[in-house]
C-alpha cells in the first residue's frame, strides 16, 4: 500500500525521512486526528474502511492533479485503514513548495478533494457509557 | 427442439460500509444480459433488497476502480463497485 496504511501514522518519524530539498521555502501539513466524538457523542475508536485498490488510484490522481495545478515539489499523503484510536492520526497530508500560497492551496485542495472522492468511509464504535 | 439463449455476462459486484450491511452481501458475482448497464446492476440490486434503495439512490458507481456514469455498458469480468457515501480524512 502507498498511502493507505495499516500501521500508525508516526509524523515525527515521517519528518526524518524527508530529503531536504533546497527549492522549497514552505512546507505545509494537514494532520486529521480522531476526535472523541462523532455526532456528540462519545466514541471508542473510529474503524476505517477502504476499497484500497481504487482509494489508491484516486489518491494517486488528485496528487498528480495538485502536482499539474500548482508548482509544488512533494507531496505525501498517508491514510489510515482499519481501528484508529482516539487523538491517533487518521490523516496525513503535506505539502513542500517554494512559496506558502501554492503549499497552502494544494494541502487544502487535496484534503477536500480526498474526503469528497477517495473510496474510504468511517465508522465510529462507540464506548459503554460510564456507570 | 432448439432452446435460444440470451447471451450474458457475468460481473463482480462489490459493496462497501452501510450498503453492504444492508445487501448482506460484500461481493457477489452477477449475471445480467449482455449489452447490460450500470443502471440496470442498480435495477437489480433495488429488486433483491427494497431497503437498499434511498442508499443506492445516494451512491456512484465505479467500474474497474474508476468512477462512471450509470449508462456505462458493463463488460464480462467487470469489477462493478457500488460506493455509498464517503467519509475518509
Amino acid at each position: 500500500m502507498t498511502h493507505l496504511s495499516r500501521e500508525p501514522i508516526d509524523v515525527a518519524r515521517w519528518h526524518e525521512q524527508l530529503v531536504v530539498d533546497p527549492r522549497n521555502g514552505a512546507a505545509v501539513e494537514f494532520v486529521g486526528i480522531v476526535r472523541g466524538t462523532e455526532a456528540k457523542q462519545p466514541i471508542d475508536y473510529l474503524d476505517y474502511e477502504a476499497y484500497e485498490p481504487m482509494a489508491e488510484r484516486v489518491i494517486a490522481q488528485l496528487i498528480e492533479m495538485a502536482r499539474q495545478r500548482w508548482p509544488v515539489h512533494e507531496l505525501y499523503v498517508r491514510h489510515r485503514v482499519g481501528r484508529v484510536e482516539v487523538g491517533q492520526v487518521a490523516v496525513l497530508i503535506g505539502v513542500h513548495a517554494p512559496h506558502r500560497d501554492e503549499a497552502f492551496a494544494a494541502c487544502r485542495y487535496l484534503i477536500d478533494a480526498i474526503k469528497k472522492d477517495a473510496p474510504i468511509w468511517k465508522s465510529a464504535v462507540h464506548g459503554h457509557p460510564a456507570h | 427442439m432448439t432452446t435460444i439463449t440470451t447471451p450474458t455476462i457475468t460481473v463482480r459486484i462489490l459493496c462497501f460500509a452501510q450498503l453492504k450491511d444492508r445487501l448482506a452481501d460484500a461481493e457477489f458475482l452477477l449475471t445480467v444480459p449482455a449489452g447490460s448497464k450500470g443502471q440496470d446492476v442498480l435495477r437489480l440490486l433495488r429488486e433483491r433488497c427494497p431497503r437498499a434503495g434511498p442508499l443506492l439512490d445516494v451512491s456512484r458507481l465505479a467500474v474497474n476502480h474508476a468512477f462512471v456514469a450509470e449508462d456505462i455498458e458493463l463488460h464480462e469480468r467487470d469489477e462493478v463497485a457500488i460506493i455509498p457515501p464517503v467519509s475518509g480524512g
